[in-house]
């Protein structure tokens, strides 16, 4: 069976620490909280449709880790998808806009929140089935590895898939694949200890989950996912491992989600809201803007702007989605089959 | 100034419920304080103040539904003042109107066929002539295959005289074909002979794909219906000597719309096309004739029905459109008086026009404009005698009637207007 | 032209693809060492190798997911399934995945994924071996579905699929494997998809089916030619998805008469969407009812006497032309 690590703590080199690359996280991440604010406002307005899964309090793992990528590598992930998109550098308008489905959105107003996709910028999408999109991730790793590139691809999935047969699969085949160095991915667990409303504890046989994982011979280390220094220190070290070997890595971060599961879950019975409280004292943005006040000086005056910059651009997403165009009746019959013409050089 | 709107608290959420409200207007609120209790399909819970202020108008009542993003009140900063109250009346504003559930799948429906950017006309808004059950005639239609019925179409052959041989009688393509007429095939002659007249059903005739292009092409140019018009100049000398013999019998007093009424009627059962309305799907034929008849009144133009005008004498079409025309100068017309008609007839003849054209009175395909009589000069035997001229204008629906088969209604109802003593057999 | 069998054709043209752009690769279970079930890829491995030449766990939802990944980064890989009854087992990464990535990324990636293996009914595999996919699949936009009845069909539309841009189910069936027939040996040789063939000209009836259903079909249409008189045509669909029912409409304007030929069940069967499909364009045309041949309403069976009653034979549609010619008797 593969290695585990332990929890891992954040060590602050106080000089990194303070590298104005941490001020962009930091923005990255508020930018994240406002938006996700925004789209449950606008939710309730009535002009997104669908589902809507927010991501708030959990950003330091999508921004701790996506930061520690190169510019051409790949992200999967599930429905739970604005934070990954926003983190890779997506304009937050074309995922606005595609939330309120318009023809400007990312997927030209045919995913919806649960599929976005940005090529571009290497998202390779939001899929709505649980477990579903795992597989794919582990043939994409395969595939930058048999075109010999040095790219690696990144699979983030809640502890709610890890008991739905594609996860076992996809796990075993990148373990197996790993063997010959040809399955370069890192999984993520989101572990906010909760498959919808059924906590980790009445969900999984086996509590350990990221134990599941190293059984597929792939290594495994569990991270406080409230913190991003460990996050990022984590993943800077691992995504370098995985580029350099070809082999799968797994971190389980422990983290919590602030909202519901989706829009609809109002009343939660499943958790009290002592406990949300008691989480929220937890708030990565806070521990964030805590420690850079701490060791780098950052004020409340420069945290202010950042939390004024976030709400601007939130504002022009909603403006931008808003004054858009629905698709048009065209785009009905787009894209279900190629179109005719040469095939397109996916990568 | 903020709003507090009637949130989205599901996927399929459209509307909620005010349960009861804690707080009144004019009170002062503080950000996270429960200020309604709402009620949805799913949950009940409280509504928050989103900032400190003075609650403002309350714009919806306990009790009262609100659809998603409606304004439920309104919390004032400091200093703002609350707009003046609007009492609530039938026309209040759309985020409080409660939505019944007919309401919201209009709006569905309306959404589809905008997405869908209908460009066929739909005609058909009044099923009320349709929605009749169709008497079933005993014997039954003969069954037959399609390929049947098409030859049959193309050779002139009536698949009543055929003897099927498929399953269960079914007329067959080689059953047609082999088809021997029994009497010498019927005369050609020309007018004034008429054609057998058909017997009529209630049936849909699925549109053939020219069908539908001719449709959606002299739909497209011309607006909703396709309009063509075709001009007729009757000589109704006999008519107008046969009403006057009538008249003077005791207690008949006709006119000689009456007569053209019958007429029409009379012709449409040679022409079972003309009496039919156009769907998207098919055009249907009907298995009565109701002529509607334009009657001016103080209001405004409405058109009563007689109904199965075909099977009544003129005497009785006469007393009927007069006892119409009294109701509908009365006010006094019920829907079943004015609905269901499939054919209509616009006569000015009275206000001294003496053509001019109607426009088609939906889901009906034709309607006939009838001009003043009028003494004429006319070559008969190379002689110029003095007759009674009445112009007749038919509006045709080009998407079920062509110019051919207008012509030929047309022409039949001469024969009954110039021998009128059809009308009274 | 070479005579070649249904198996090799295949083999062939997965190799000559594989030789033509180092992209395409195959992946499924017991396809290497193995040498597949039914042989299909015997010799592979060696030429291959095994970063071409995948043998994969038995797990065809990590199967068929891993492949879609694949697809969408730029791979062209095809997915063996040992028999499609498994490939159901997929289902989720088939339909909810392959089908529909492409149109919920508004067109952002390609999925040139084929999934191919054997289906169909005649040597006792009883009920979970037994079935044939085409019209559950041919359901569903965003898949291509095709279903050759001959060799050479076999080797250009499997060509055409490695080099398609989407997904393709492709449907082999397992008793054609060792049929010949004769091949075009050019390595640019395709056949395009959506394109049906008319694959015996007649005048009387029209026959309209595809795979191992239609080498029936023209048994019978001989028998009836020689015993009774009839000529029938027989269209060859093959592709379901997308459907050409053009040639087959186009003979129905002429023979006025149609059978549908398919091999499993009835209800919401292909042969149901192909008679509708008919009906409505030629409707005028047709003198009796698009007759359908199917086999029973039934899980197959394993006795063998048991299996042949649940199953289309040619007297099933030599009995279904008579009947839409009113010749019963």
């Amino acid at each position: 069976m593969a290695k585990a690590k332990e929890q891992t703590s954040a060590t602050i080199d106080p000089v990194a620490a303070c590298a104005p690359e941490w001020t962009d996280i930091l923005r990255q991440m508020v930018l994240i909280r406002r938006f996700e604010e925004a789209t449950e406002r606008e939710f309730r307005k009535g002009r997104i449709g669908g589902y809507l899964h927010v991501y708030s309090g959990q950003e330091a793992v999508a921004s701790g880790i996506i930061t520690a990528l190169q510019k051409d590598d790949i992200v999967f992930t599930g429905y739970r998808d604005h934070a990954h998109a926003l983190a890779l550098g997506t304009e937050p308008r074309r995922i606005m806009a595609e939330l309120f489905g318009k023809a400007t959105g990312v997927s030209k107003g045919k995913g919806g929140s649960m599929h976005l996709f940005d090529v571009e910028h290497g998202f390779y999408g939001g899929y709505g089935i649980v477990g579903g999109h795992l597989t794919l991730a582990a043939g994409a790793a395969y595939a930058l590895r048999y075109r010999q590139t040095e790219r690696i691809a990144v699979c983030y999935f809640g502890d709610g898939a890890m008991n739905i047969g594609s996860f076992h699969e996809a796990m075993n085949m990148a373990g197996l694949w790993g063997k010959a160095g040809m399955c370069p991915i890192l999984f993520i667990i989101e572990n906010n200890g909760y498959a919808m409303g059924t906590s980790v504890e009445r969900h999984s046989a086996l509590t350990d989950l990221s134990a599941r994982v190293r059984a597929y011979n792939i290594p495994t280390e569990k991270v406080d996912g409230q913190d991003v220094f460990a996050v990022r220190g984590v993943a800077d070290r691992v995504v370098r491992q995985i580029r350099e070997t070809g082999t799968p890595y797994c971190i389980e971060a422990v983290t919590y989600r602030f909202s519901g599961h989706g829009a609809a879950d109002i009343l939660q019975p499943y958790r009290s809201k002592d406990e949300v409280e008691q989480h929220r004292h937890r708030d990565p943005i806070g521990i964030l803007r805590n420690r850079l006040g701490e060791i780098c000086n950052l004020t409340d005056d420069d945290v202010k702007t950042i939390e004024e910059w976030a709400s601007g651009e939130v504002a022009a997403a909603v403006q931008f989605a808003e004054e858009s165009a629905a698709p048009d009746a065209g785009e009905l019959w787009r894209d279900v089959v190629a179109e005719q013409g040469p095939a397109r050089e996916n990568e | 100034m903020a709003d507090i709107i009637m949130p989205k608290m599901g996927d399929a959420m459209t509307e909620g419920k005010v349960v009861r409200w804690y707080k009144k207007s004019g009170d002062a609120v503080k950000k996270g304080e429960p200020l309604l209790e709402i009620e949805t399909d799913k949950v009940n819970l409280d509504l928050e103040a989103e900032q400190d202020g003075t609650l403002g108008n309350v714009a919806a009542e306990a009790g009262q539904m609100v659809e998603v993003g409606g304004v439920l009140a309104t919390i004032l900063g400091a200093g703002e003042k609350a707009a003046p109250r609007q009492e609530p009346s039938a026309e209040a504003a759309p985020a409080r109107r409660a939505i019944d559930k007919k309401d919201s799948i209009k709006k569905s429906t309306g959404e589809y066929a905008e997405a869908i950017d209908m460009k066929a006309p739909r005609i058909d808004r009044t099923a009320a002539a349709s929605s009749e059950p169709v008497p079933q005639d005993a014997g039954g239609r003969k069954r037959s295959s399609p390929l049947a019925r098409k030859m049959a179409r193309e050779m002139g052959v009536t698949l009543e005289q055929v003897q099927g041989s498929g399953p269960g009688g079914r007329i067959v393509a080689n059953d047609v074909k082999n088809f021997k007429p029994a009497a010498a095939s019927p005369q050609k002659a020309k007018t004034p002979s008429l054609p057998p007249i058909q017997k009529l059903e209630t049936k849909e005739i699925p549109l053939s794909a020219m069908r539908r292009t001719i449709a959606r092409r002299l739909a497209e140019s011309t607006g909703p219906i396709p309009h063509f018009y075709l001009t007729a100049d009757y000589d109704v000398t006999n008519l107008l000597s046969l009403r006057e013999q009538l008249n003077e019998i005791e207690g008949i007093k006709t006119s000689v719309n009456d007569f053209i009424v019958r007429a029409a009627a009379l012709a449409l059962r040679h022409h079972p096309n003309v009496n039919a309305s156009w769907g998207d799907e098919a055009i249907k034929q009907h298995g009565e004739i109701h002529i509607g008849i334009a009657v001016s009144t103080p209001e405004g133009l409405i058109t009563p029905v007689v109904r199965n005008a075909d099977q009544k004498s003129v005497t009785d079409i006469s007393n009927e459109v007069r006892s119409l025309a009294d109701k509908a100068k009365n006010r006094k017309l019920t829907p079943n008086d004015y609905q269901g008609s499939t054919f209509t007839i616009s006569n000015l003849g009275a206000w001294g026009i003496e053509q001019f054209t109607a426009i088609i009175n939906p889901p009906n395909v034709a309607i006939l404009a009838i001009g003043a009589t009028s003494a004429q000069p006319v070559v008969v035997d190379r002689q110029v005698v003095i007759r009674d001229r009445m112009k007749v204008t038919m509006s045709c629906d080009h998407r079920v009637v062509d110019g051919a088969l207008g012509a030929e209604y047309l022409r039949t109802l001469r024969s009954y207007l110039e021998q009128p003593v059809r009308l009274v057999l | 032209m070479t005579e070649k069998s249904y198996r090799d054709a295949i083999r062939d043209a997965m190799m000559e693809e594989m030789d033509r752009d180092g992209n395409v690769l195959i992946m499924g279970e017991d396809i290497g060492v193995y040498e597949g079930t039914f042989r299909i890829t015997a010799g592979m491995l060696k030429k291959y190798g095994p970063k071409r030449v995948i043998d994969t766990p038995i797990a065809e939802a990590g199967m068929v997911g891993t492949a879609v990944g694949m697809a969408m980064l730029g791979l062209r890989p095809i997915v063996e399934m040992m028999t499609m009854n498994f490939a159901i087992v997929a289902a989720d990464q088939i339909l909810n995945h392959a089908a529909k990535v492409r149109y919920f990324s508004g067109g952002q990636v390609d999925v040139p994924v084929v999934i191919r293996g054997p289906q169909g009914a005649g040597v006792q595999l009883s009920a979970q071996h037994s079935q044939t996919f085409e019209s559950f699949y041919a359901h569903f936009p965003g898949l291509k579905v095709v279903a050759p009845a001959t060799p050479a069909d076999a080797k250009g539309l499997l060509k055409t699929s490695i080099r398609g841009r989407d997904p393709v189910i492709f449907l082999e069936s397992a008793a054609l494997y060792g049929m010949k027939g004769e091949v075009p040996d050019d390595a640019g040789f395709t056949v395009p998809f959506g394109v049906s063939r008319v694959a015996r000209e007649g005048s009387d009836v029209t026959i309209v089916s595809y795979s191992r259903m239609l080498q029936m079909s023209l048994i019978a249409a001989e028998k009836l030619s020689r015993d009774e008189g009839i000529e029938c045509e027989v269209i060859d669909l093959r592709t379901l998805r997308p459907l050409d029912l053009e040639p087959a409409c186009a003979s129905v304007t002429k023979t006025h008469r149609c059978v549908v030929v398919q091999e499993q069940w009835k209800p919401f069967g292909a042969a149901a969407e192909i008679a509708a499909s008919i009906t409505e364009t030629v409707f005028d045309e047709l003198d009796a009812p698009v007759a359908r041949v199917t086999g029973e309403d039934v899980p197959m069976p394993y006795a063998r006497n048991l299996e042949v009653l649940a199953t289309p034979h040619e007297q099933h549609v030599i009995a279904a032309v008579k009947k839409v010619m009113y010749a019963n008797g």
